[in-house]
């Protein structure tokens, strides 16, 4: 290996160290509140196993020494001889934070350090000597690195790799073990040096190098002026024809952005570095307190500048240690108030508006404002006369307070001379804020605000009247600029809000112009330069003047009190020397209610997202009106999207109306006609209508409505009209007492097709028992009365696999017939009826599949499968028939 | 307290001072950019050599009468804990050095607009000198 093999090398094998340590800690801390998993004794094993390995392939045979020894003391433990309890698995976090002292500092001097001296000195006896006694001397430690199964403190002191392999084949005197608190440690311990380890630190040094912070920070606001020069340049550049400066121009154009990408990646570390070392503060307080305490952690892999981390960790070390020790109960204090014994702190952290959000959220006792009162009272914060005015948020507020501490007791883990003031004021130092909310009883939640200062973010500057904005590009999803003239439809109004059709979606419009000044006059524009932008919840068009340019800027944050429009996340400084303001996407979403234009758009994700997740217990239904009296609703499972048309794109071929749809026709059924009302189509205010789009056949069908309202989940069945009426399937009454009537969309478009409908009449299915696997709950409702009516019994499953394992336990004449639905969660329809053929005793049972998947393929693949029928869901004239059929065959 | 420096200034033909160790510096109008949706006593922001400053014109913050005279030329540049608040008045004065005999609690009489503000008023052989509170402009503003 070369030398620059070498550096890299141990780079990485230092790098993987601390990962392993990590994951070893957070393993391990894991134990305190479940049972582990033999995979997670079997990956801390796999850890430890690796760290030896790799610490004494590079010469560092201490680490390897005592990860040995860890290793070594599991083994029984992953053998399942042995349980890793507390006690052992203190030793365990004993001995890594000795390999972690190595690591961070290889040259250590053993020799005049007493405490590392102590520590090596106790720990490592002690976890062999610990694991012996465990297995009653069953277990022998692996004799090829170890002498024996006691190490002698000799031995350890004087092993160095040299004679690593000498002494290996040393049995040693296990007396040195308990003798050794009465020998002067001087003499015991004589750790040679360790040339080896020597040599690969003076590689290590010339690898990597320790910077001040202070320089980094430096270094970065210099490239943070050189962007701006650079931006400066590049826009001069522009009014010259000059070629060689303008070959110069972007040359430093890329080695700006080269550098400036080097000097952030030194710098951006992901804040699960800080947030891992607080399983161990919290395990370690819990256990100091006696209480039971939980750390959960999200969002460890959000990226924060390093000298954020570093200014945030103490301030968040101290707010962690007061969850602990203030805001976390005791397990029998908990047990009392009802809560669960193990108390909960939350750490997260995620971007937002260009901001870093730390929260530290516990379940614990919450703030006491009495409490705060009184000692505010005895510190002499406030006087008593103001202490009668605070309202309840100022209250909390006082715990930040110079001087202020609320532990009667300065007790070692919290009061230790800083208090919240001093985490104020350290959190502020780095232009962050903190936020408090407490309810007693319930838990406190501090939010720490840290801006992204020093980040430089790439950026699009928009133009509006004479001032210049800039979206950060994170948020920009694509430009669009729209001629009117060319194209006129494409802007359209609803509800006096634009809003633009793209691919087939409404995009609600917010003018920039408008929204800045709202009281002027709106400007009529020809052209629309959209600046198409995502928020959390939807996408909208930001109309502007002009889309200028991108721009790499520095974020500057804004006073507190220019936030309060919430349109605005920062400003910066352009090439030209200006400000420009930054806007928060988010912000202008809200201010501009884009929101509620959006409404429908929410419905629309809101079925995306339904359709995803079926729910169990509950039918649900999509309700709407017509231009007819009553409420009218469709199931669910049988909307495919929800549109708006203008009624200007509707088109008329012979007695049909249809539109243009994705590249097909879509037939609009008028509900209002059918139904036998009004028989033209009557589009709304804004000449637009509302069209429930629905698939059958393979086809998409537009049912036209007068107005889509809302999703109504029941779990109350569909009552029967007492007079069969067309289309309609049944009532069902919802939360206000409203009756519903539910429609038979798909029965309607059969009946608009002209397909008929089956009205002989059919036997009664006496002794009929029926196998049925439907995993969603209306469909299945619906077919178990249909067969029920006709005097079958009918045992339903929620999926395949359930309805499987039923009739595994059944003999082959429990049941007369199986109906099973395709697409359900565990095991899919083609696999259960593969199962089922598969099996000799039900080769020929009647298989039916109901399915919606109705096209020729499907049913091909389904009929391969071993069903003797394919049939469409909700037909319920062909299912019966179907039924009658194979019975009747048998 | 023995004695304290004010930089001096003048709004509307009145003046004022500020506690000089706030004053950062004095600069002339500069290029502003307007925030939009912001209260008009809110000018815009500035850029100080990287720094962004927010211009705050007193005369607005004040309510004080819109006049035809030349106004709103000078940036008066403060520092108070982490922001950087310039305020837009009419002309600079000296920096004076006054001693507490002089000084007196804000008159009742003084209009509350402004009284907010202060913290009191200097006798000066031929004028008033009221002095104004860089932290209780901040405060205000972030109500």
């Amino acid at each position: 290996m070369n030398k620059v093999d070498m550096e890299g090398a141990l780079g990485e094998f230092f790098s993987e160290c601390e990962e392993i340590l990590q994951r070893v800690t957070s393993v391990l801390t894991k134990l305190e509140s479940h049972e582990l998993t033999s995979d997670a004794i079997d990956s801390l094993y796999r850890d430890v196993h690796t760290l030896k390995g790799t610490s004494q392939l590079f010469g560092f045979q201490r680490i390897g020494l005592i990860a040995h020894a860890i290793e070594a003391s599991l083994e029984p433990v992953r053998q399942n001889k042995v349980k890793l309890d507390r006690q052992f698995v203190d030793l365990i976090f004993k001995s890594l934070d000795l390999i972690d002292q190595i690591l961070k500092n290889p040259k250590l001097d053993l020799e005049n350090d007493p405490f590392l001296q102590n520590e090596l000195m106790h720990i490592l006896p002690k976890m062999i000597e610990t694991s012996n006694k465990r297995f009653g001397g069953e277990f022998q430690l692996d004799h090829s690195l170890i002498p024996s199964e006691k190490v002698s403190l000799d031995t350890l002191a004087s092993i160095s790799h040299d004679e690593l392999v000498e002494q290996q084949t040393q049995s040693v005197n296990s007396n040195t073990v308990n003798q050794q608190g009465d020998r002067p440690q001087a003499n015991i311990l004589k750790l040679k040096s360790e040339k080896n380890i020597s040599g690969e630190e003076q590689q290590l040094e010339s690898s990597t190098i320790r910077i001040q912070v202070s320089l980094l920070d430096k270094l970065m606001n210099l490239v943070g002026e050189m962007v701006l020069a650079r931006n400066q340049v590049l826009q001069f550049a522009r009014t010259s024809d000059n070629n060689e400066f303008l070959n110069l121009t972007q040359r430093l154009d890329l080695v700006t952005s080269e550098l400036q990408d080097n000097v952030m990646k030194t710098r951006m570390q992901p804040i699960g570095s800080v947030f891992s070392k607080f399983q161990r503060v919290v395990r370690d307080l819990g256990k100091e307190l006696g209480k039971s305490i939980e750390l959960v952690i999200e969002g460890s892999e959000t990226e924060l500048d390093k000298s954020l981390l570093e200014a945030i960790k103490d301030p968040l070390t101290h707010i962690v240690r007061n969850s602990c020790d203030h805001g976390i109960e005791t397990s029998e204090e908990r047990k009392k108030s009802g809560k669960h014994p193990t108390g909960i702190i939350l750490l997260k952290a995620f971007h937002e508006g260009g901001h870093v959000i730390i929260e530290v959220r516990d379940n614990g006792r919450g703030l006491d404002p009495k409490k705060i009162i009184s000692k505010a009272l005895e510190k002499r914060i406030i006087s008593s006369e103001k202490a009668n005015e605070l309202s309840e948020s100022e209250i909390q507020q006082l715990i930040f307070a110079p001087g202020f501490s609320t532990v009667e007791h300065v007790s070692s883990v919290s009061g230790r001379g800083v208090g919240m003031d001093v985490v104020k004021t350290n959190v502020e130092r780095v232009g962050g804020l903190i936020d408090l909310s407490s309810q007693p009883g319930l838990g406190t939640k501090i939010k720490l605000i840290i801006p992204l200062t020093l980040a430089i973010v790439p950026a699009m500057v928009v133009r509006n009247q004479k001032d210049f904005f800039a979206i950060p590009q994170v948020k920009l999803q694509e430009l669009i600029r729209v001629d009117i003239e060319e194209n006129s439809k494409s802007i359209e109004k609803l509800q006096g809000q634009f809003v633009f059709r793209l691919r087939g979606d409404l995009l609600p419009l917010v003018d920039l112009h408008d929204l800045l000044a709202p009281d002027s006059n709106k400007i009529k524009r020809n052209i629309f330069n959209i600046v198409i932008l995502k928020t959390e919840s939807q996408s909208y068009g930001l109309v502007v003047d002009e889309i200028c340019d991108t721009a790499d800027i520095v974020v500057k944050p804004l006073p507190q009190f220019l936030k309060k429009n919430e349109i605005l996340s920062g400003a910066t400084i352009m090439g030209d020397g200006s400000v420009a303001l930054i806007l928060d996407t988010q912000g202008v979403a809200q201010k501009s209610g884009a929101h509620h234009v959006g409404a429908s758009k929410d419905l629309k994700s809101m079925i995306d997202t339904k359709k995803k997740t079926i729910l169990l217990d509950k039918s649900e239904f999509l309700f709407f009106n017509l231009h007819r009296p009553g409420l009218f609703a469709l199931p669910l499972v049988l909307v495919h999207r929800l549109e708006e048309f203008s009624s200007n794109q509707i088109e008329v071929s012979g007695q049909e109306q249809m539109v243009k749809y994705r590249g097909t026709l879509l037939p609009l059924i008028n509900l209002d006609r059918y139904l036998g009302g009004q028989s033209e189509i009557v589009p709304n205010g804004d000449n637009k209508i509302s069209v429930i789009v629905v698939s059958k056949h393979n086809r998409y069908f537009g049912l036209v409505v007068n107005e889509i309202l809302d999703i109504l989940s029941s779990d109350e069945e569909i009552k029967p009209l007492l007079k069969e009426a067309r289309g309609v399937l049944g009532n069902l009454i919802n939360s206000d007492k409203k009756v519903l009537t539910i429609l038979d969309a798909l029965g309607i478009i059969d009946d608009i097709l002209g397909i008929p409908k089956n009205k002989q009449p059919l036997k009664k299915l006496a002794k009929t028992k029926i196998l049925f696997a439907e995993d969603t709950v209306f469909f299945a409702r619906m077919v178990k009365k249909v067969l029920e009516d006709a005097g079958a019994e009918v045992d339903h499953f929620e999926n395949g696999q359930l309805a499987l394992d039923r009739l595994k336990k059944s003999d082959a004449s429990t049941y007369s017939l199986i109906l099973s639905d395709i697409e359900m969660p565990v095991l899919n329809g083609y696999d259960f009826a593969k199962q089922v053929r598969g099996d000799a005793k039900f080769q020929k049972l009647p298989l039916i599949a109901l399915t919606t998947r109705f096209n020729k393929i499907d049913q091909k693949k389904g009929l391969e499968s071993g069903f003797n029928k394919y049939l469409e869901k909700l037909k319920s004239d062909e299912l019966l028939e179907a039924v009658h059929e194979l019975i009747g065959v048998r | 307290m023995s004695s304290n420096q004010f930089s001096t200034f003048w709004v509307d033909e009145r003046l004022y001072g500020v506690n000089i160790q706030m004053v950062q510096e004095i600069t002339k109008s500069m290029n502003v950019t307007d925030v939009p949706l912001a209260p008009n006593f809110i000018k815009g922001l500035i850029n100080l050599r990287g720094q962004i400053a927010t211009a705050v014109g007193l005369k607005e913050l004040f309510e004080l009468p819109a006049s035809d005279a030349e106004s709103g030329k000078i940036n008066v540049v403060c520092k108070s804990e982490s922001y950087l608040i310039s305020l837009v008045v009419d002309e600079v004065g000296d920096v004076l050095e006054l001693e507490d005999h002089q000084f007196e609690m804000t008159p009742e009489t003084v209009s509350p607009k402004v009284a907010r503000f202060m913290t009191g008023v200097y006798k000066l052989p031929n004028n008033l000198l009221s002095v104004i509170d860089i932290k209780k402009v901040i405060d205000f503003l972030n109500v």
